[in-house]
């Protein structure tokens, strides 16, 4: 057997035994995964109001608000319904006049809104004026002058979960990777593991490239059995191509591998790599389009937010997960993968010395 | 042909809060050391004792001289070199969820030998630990141990650094033990120590080092006879810590 094969196998003997690691590394991505994909549910629920007041003054008007489906309507009393606008449990709550109208005189409705909510109350008061337009078409028996018609181009309904997923995939492959390398090398180093190894007539390319082995091997069963759990509980769609997905995790698991092998280097105590390690980690998990799109960033940051390398591998698995985009449409984040993937490389070569290491 | 040879060997680092300007930590040193022997190297803290192993066992450069084993060029060959020693280093800890038969096992692929593993533990007394942990050892069973994985390439040389310190008496004095039977199977055997009665029980011969130079080299027994003669007259039994006080001064080494 090999020098490279029998070290890759220890290493993944040694990590299947550090069972509490294992534990810990898919319980985080896990509790993130049910816990965002539960709690931020973007399948909006259609804002609640209360109808209070005389609904046999509208009957009409009544059942066809109690019938709507953009709307949720409960009909209350005015005490219970002023209890669940502070509570925010309606945003609006629609007041029907006591008095019958007089006949062909218009109804006028009565809304109390919570001013603390502009846009809850802004949208539900176009949603409750198309209703009422309609209903008026309705009963005039005229067609209004303009209609529209929607088409979903995407033609499958994206949910946060679907978005926040890939990015989770690709988070994890940042984590993983770079407790892999850089946090293991300071440990090796630390212990005397890596003088003792130079001892040997081992090569240090050979000790590098069964580290990296065994560590893809292990994101690999990581990130396949948190793909699982997400399709069977969250029924996750992956519109493209596995195989690709796959490729480009193993592709950022290689450039963070290098890049946290740079970190060991440069980073001589275990205190250090932890800081270093969340320098580098820590500002990727919010601007790299992990958890929410960047849209909302200003414009200068978005830029700079787009070359992270977390950016990158976070897009490309998005891509292919939600649009089923082909290695044709992903040639942007393959760049970006490839230049981290050269500067980590470089700067793991120009500060990890194998014989410092040994030496320390 | 002396197994261990060298020559005018010199390793300098720069002063501390002085740069440009180097200090010698190893200054031109020569001596060998003939197949067979068990050979010391005496010295206090920071006289180049580990510096100088780590050259001759291909862990760090030199800056100049030659150091070569069994006629082969640590400087030029050190893969070559590597295959024939075995070190045990003065502080080490092992990965961690591997058994000590493991540890061995993996190390002799290093070499790309197939080991016995239990062979080996048995040699150092370790028979019935195949399946511990090294963090599950005590000290002198840690010892034992990275003699053990010293051992899994059947090297020529056996390079020791200060295998003893910190061990009580018994496990210090059951250490030697163990050295002498290795030794018997005709290994060549370096070992660095503080402790003088180590030295004078244990080594053929034995280097005194200090500030990077060796300032003796000879049998216990010559060197007591000749730099601590006075002693051995006051109290009938000069050891060879006189003749190291002798040597190195009473001065504090930290």
């Amino acid at each position: 057997m090999s020098v490279v094969l029998r070290l890759t196998l220890m290493q993944l003997t040694m990590y299947l035994r550090d069972r509490q690691s294992v534990f810990l590394s898919l319980f985080f991505p896990l509790m993130m995964m049910f816990a965002l994909g539960y709690m931020v549910n973007s399948d909006v629920n259609p804002p609640a109001i209360a109808l209070v007041g005389n609904t046999e003054a509208a009957p009409e008007l009544a059942a066809s608000l109690l019938d709507s489906k953009l709307i949720a309507v409960s009909q209350t009393g005015i005490n219970e319904a002023r209890d669940a606008l502070r509570n925010d449990r309606v945003t609006l709550i629609l007041e029907l006049s006591e008095s019958d109208p007089a006949p062909g005189a218009p109804v006028t409705l009565k809304a109390l809104v919570n001013a603390g909510n502009p846009n809850g109350t802004a949208q539900t008061l176009a949603l409750l004026r198309g209703t009422l337009h309609d209903l008026e078409y309705g009963i005039r028996g005229d067609a209004p002058l303009f209609s529209i018609e929607t088409e979903d181009v995407l033609a499958r309904h994206l949910r946060y979960v679907d978005f926040l997923i890939p990015g989770i995939l690709a988070f994890m492959v940042m984590q993983l990777a770079i407790a892999g390398s850089g946090f293991n090398i300071v440990e090796y180093k630390r212990k005397g593991i890596l003088k003792r190894l130079f001892v040997t007539p081992l090569r240090p390319l050979d000790f590098v490239v069964s580290l990296i082995a065994s560590r893809l091997v292990t994101i690999l069963v990581q990130l396949s059995v948190l793909l699982g759990v997400a399709l069977l509980a969250f029924g996750i769609a992956i519109e493209g191509n596995l195989l690709l997905l796959f490729a480009f995790v193993i592709a950022g698991a290689i450039m963070f591998l290098g890049i946290g092998f740079a970190l060991g280097g440069i980073a001589s105590t275990q205190n250090a790599i932890i800081m270093i390690g969340n320098l580098v980690i820590f500002p990727q998990t919010f601007l790299a389009g992990v958890f929410f799109p960047l849209d909302a960033l200003p414009g200068w940051m978005q830029t700079a937010a787009g070359l992270l390398p977390l950016t990158f591998v976070s897009h490309a698995v998005r891509a292919i997960a939600n649009e089923g985009a082909g290695v044709a449409d992903l040639g942007w984040d393959l760049a970006g993968i490839a230049a981290w993937t050269a500067i980590g490389l470089f700067l793991a070569v120009r500060f990890f010395r194998w014989s410092d290491a040994a030496n320390s | 042909m002396p197994i261990v040879d060298v020559r005018h060997l010199t390793k300098t680092y720069p002063a501390p809060g002085n740069r440009g300007e180097r200090v010698a930590v190893v200054d031109g040193i020569s001596f060998s050391i003939e197949r067979g022997e068990i050979f010391g190297i005496l010295g206090p803290n920071g006289a180049g004792k580990t510096t100088t192993l780590e050259i001759v066992e291909a862990l760090r450069d030199m800056d100049s001289g030659e150091v070569e084993i069994d006629g082969i060029s640590v400087a030029a060959n050190p893969v070559a070199v590597k295959q024939r020693i075995g070190v045990q280093l003065q502080e080490s800890e092992y990965f961690d969820y591997l058994s000590l038969a493991e540890l061995l096992t993996l190390f002799g692929a290093l070499y790309r030998r197939r080991i016995e593993p239990d062979e080996i533990l048995e040699l150092v007394q370790l028979g019935g630990k195949r399946d511990a942990r090294p963090k599950q050892l005590s000290g002198g069973q840690r010892q034992r141990f990275s003699i053990a994985l010293a051992l899994v390439n059947d090297p020529d040389v056996l390079f020791l650094d200060e295998p003893t310190t910190g061990l009580d008496p018994q496990a210090r004095r059951n250490l030697w033990e163990l050295v002498r039977r290795i030794h018997a199977r005709g290994k060549t055997i370096v070992v660095t120590t503080h402790y003088m009665e180590e030295a004078e029980d244990l080594c053929d011969r034995v280097a005194i080092m200090d500030k990077g130079r060796i300032v003796a080299l000879d049998t216990p027994r010559n060197l007591i006879a000749v730099h601590a003669p006075d002693a051995r007259v006051e109290r009938l039994t000069g050891t060879l810590e006189d003749v190291f006080i002798a040597l190195t001064g009473h001065e504090l080494r930290d």
